[in-house]
């Protein structure tokens, strides 16, 4: 190419970049990973009331468990169990370290990463809401998840105390909210499928709940529904574990 | 007014009363139980052994909030619980009322003040707590129940990864009856450190460290010591868990207790393993005393639904002729609970 040659060659990429459909353009994985965390996290700093509901393998209701999740910055989760069979129950997430308080003791207990999958709907499916802060996402391609046109990105674990070890994820091609999710454990077996409806299928702005479909054993489904969500700065001590034996269900 | 948990009690009757913005929460439990002990012929007295019964208790716990000038605000929690046992062979049921817990506390920043009687359960064992040195659990019981707290007047002080709390323990006792007590918690990454001191008339001085560390995904390691320099001796604990796959636990501990009844029982081996699997627990578990071989094996089932809880566990003791284990009051032990949460 000579320099008579490069104004004219310039011209013609910036009029094939204009032509080209929007959806031909590699996207910002990183920034895909952060559009669909703020859809189901719109601040560093919330209290989100959930409710759990799961469902036996004939679509009978098993049973239902409420949860207040606090969230803040670095990684930290406060998990206090409502529900008459778990009240008083705790478990603090500080990063990739976990402790759980039994109400009747109120000693603060280490658990490991393993403790916390415990369940169907596990806590670290509650107390998690961010994928960009512990997985390293790489772009699969462009595909349609049923008849919406949609990215598949794959992420690969970047901490060890994380629940899954690989997820695949679906998002929205035009507004990167999360379609659907394939949760891998660390035997690489899949563990669960989920499915992220949204407030408005049109015009999504915040996803209402997160269907969990068991894949191992029990084939149970769980409804994750997040009721409400508000901002809310805590004090940084309720993130000490001691602080676990304190009351704050009034706070 | 001797006991400063009744100024507590008063103030969480005041708060109740005043609270304004917003409605005292009320929660608990009822259970009712079937507890079976069986005579031991080789036990000290088996025509007094204690005999088999039935027993119910309503639990009930609340906390109000009553708003301080400043932003501030005087948390209040109250857990009381009313028992009926009827002994078999007994002609009359018998009733009684406790109060396991009626404190207040109160925030000012970093630092949280507390007073009445309140639950303070410290260190990090399972089958033994050597620095439980405020509340002194239990140990193992046969259906876990909610304790019953001391008197207490407590300051703590929250950082970001430590924290220090030092208690007085039974005020109300004067100073040959009460005592002090301090702790120290520090988090570095995956390990917590706690550090222990404890001054009463009884006991003089003594103190003790213990830590909890995860290892990795499913392996936690925790040890516990107590030094007590008025016997010259330790009381010591160390422990692991290991969690298999989503739904097996495994807990396998030592420890030497100084203070156990009788030389024979001061070291002590045990293990346990619970598999979980949707609403459903099944444990067994083993306590080995190896200077007489004496031992406790133990099984448990647990259902948990949305409200209701049942639960079943046998405990048998045995072991060599000799053992003390062998010789306690009842040779075996079980239980049959069904409990409702609201």
């Amino acid at each position: 190419m000579t320099l008579t040659h490069t104004p004219r060659a310039l011209f013609a990429a910036l009029l094939l970049s204009t032509l080209l459909p929007a959806h031909a353009a590699e996207p910002d994985v990183t920034r895909l990973l952060a559009d669909a965390d703020r859809f189901r996290v719109s601040d560093e700093q919330l209290v989100i009331e959930t409710r759990v509901n799961t469902f036996k393998s004939d679509g009978t209701p098993d049973k239902e468990r409420l949860y207040t999740v606090h969230t803040s910055t670095g990684r930290r989760s406060l998990v206090l169990m409502r529900s008459p069979a778990e009240q008083g129950q705790k478990v603090l997430m500080v990063g990739d370290d976990f402790w759980l308080m039994m109400p009747g003791t109120q000693r603060p207990m280490r658990i490991t990463p393993s403790q916390k999958l415990l369940g169907d709907a596990s806590t670290g499916d509650i107390a998690t809401l961010r994928w960009s802060e512990d997985y390293r996402a790489t772009l699969v391609g462009e595909e349609r998840c049923d008849t919406t046109p949609c990215w598949h990105l794959s992420l690969a674990a970047q901490r060890p105390g994380v629940s899954y070890q690989r997820i695949e994820l679906w998002l929205g091609r035009d507004r990167h909210q999360p379609l659907k999710a394939d949760l891998y454990l660390q035997s690489d077996k899949l563990a669960k499928q989920a499915r992220f409806i949204p407030d408005s299928a049109e015009r999504p702005t915040q996803i209402d709940e997160m269907v969990l479909q068991d894949q191992l054993s029990h084939r149970r489904e769980t409804r994750v529904r997040y009721t409400a969500r508000a901002k809310k700065v805590v004090p940084e001590s309720w993130f000490n574990p001691m602080s676990l034996a304190r009351n704050p269900t009034l706070e | 007014m001797r006991n400063p948990w009744w100024l507590a009690g008063f103030a969480l009757a005041t708060g109740l009363g005043q609270a304004q913005t917003q409605a005292p929460t009320l929660s608990g439990q009822w259970q009712t139980a079937r507890e079976w002990r069986l005579a031991n012929p080789l036990g000290p007295a088996p025509a007094f052994a204690p005999p088999s019964r039935w027993r119910s208790e309503l639990d009930l716990k609340t906390d109000a909030r009553l708003p301080l000038p400043e932003g501030r605000a005087l948390a209040l929690h109250a857990d009381a619980a009313v028992t009926v046992l009827h002994e078999d062979g007994a002609t009359a049921t018998t009733g009684m009322g406790r109060v396991n817990e009626l404190y207040a506390t109160s925030d000012r920043g970093d630092w949280q003040l507390s007073a009445g009687r309140r639950i303070i359960g410290w260190d990090v064992g399972q089958g033994f707590r050597p620095n439980d040195v405020v509340q002194r659990e239990e140990r193992r019981p046969l259906l876990p129940a909610t304790p019953q707290g001391r008197g207490v007047v407590q300051v703590e002080h929250f950082g970001a990864d430590d924290a220090t709390s030092l208690v007085w323990v039974d005020p109300q006792q004067g100073h040959a009856g009460s005592a002090l007590a301090l702790r120290h918690y520090q988090r570095l990454g995956a390990l917590d450190l706690h550090a222990h001191a404890h001054w009463s008339g009884a006991t003089r001085g003594n103190v003790g460290a213990a830590l909890a560390w995860v290892a990795s995904n499913a392996v936690e390691w925790h040890a516990s010591t107590r030094w007590l320099p008025a016997l010259g001796r330790h009381q010591t604990l160390v422990g692991g868990s290991w969690t298999g796959g989503p739904d097996v636990t495994v807990l396998a501990e030592v420890w030497h207790d100084v203070q156990a009844a009788t030389p024979d029982a001061r070291r002590n081996a045990y293990g346990r393993l619970a598999w979980q699997h949707d609403a459903w627990q099944v444990s067994a578990d083993a306590l080995w005393q190896p200077a007489d071989g004496g031992r406790v094996l133990g099984a448990g089932l647990r259902w948990q639904g949305d409200q209701w809880r049942v639960e079943a566990v046998w405990r048998v003791f045995g072991g060599p002729v000799g053992a003390m284990l062998r010789r306690t009051p009842s040779r075996q032990t079980g239980a049959v609970a069904l409990t409702r949460s609201f």
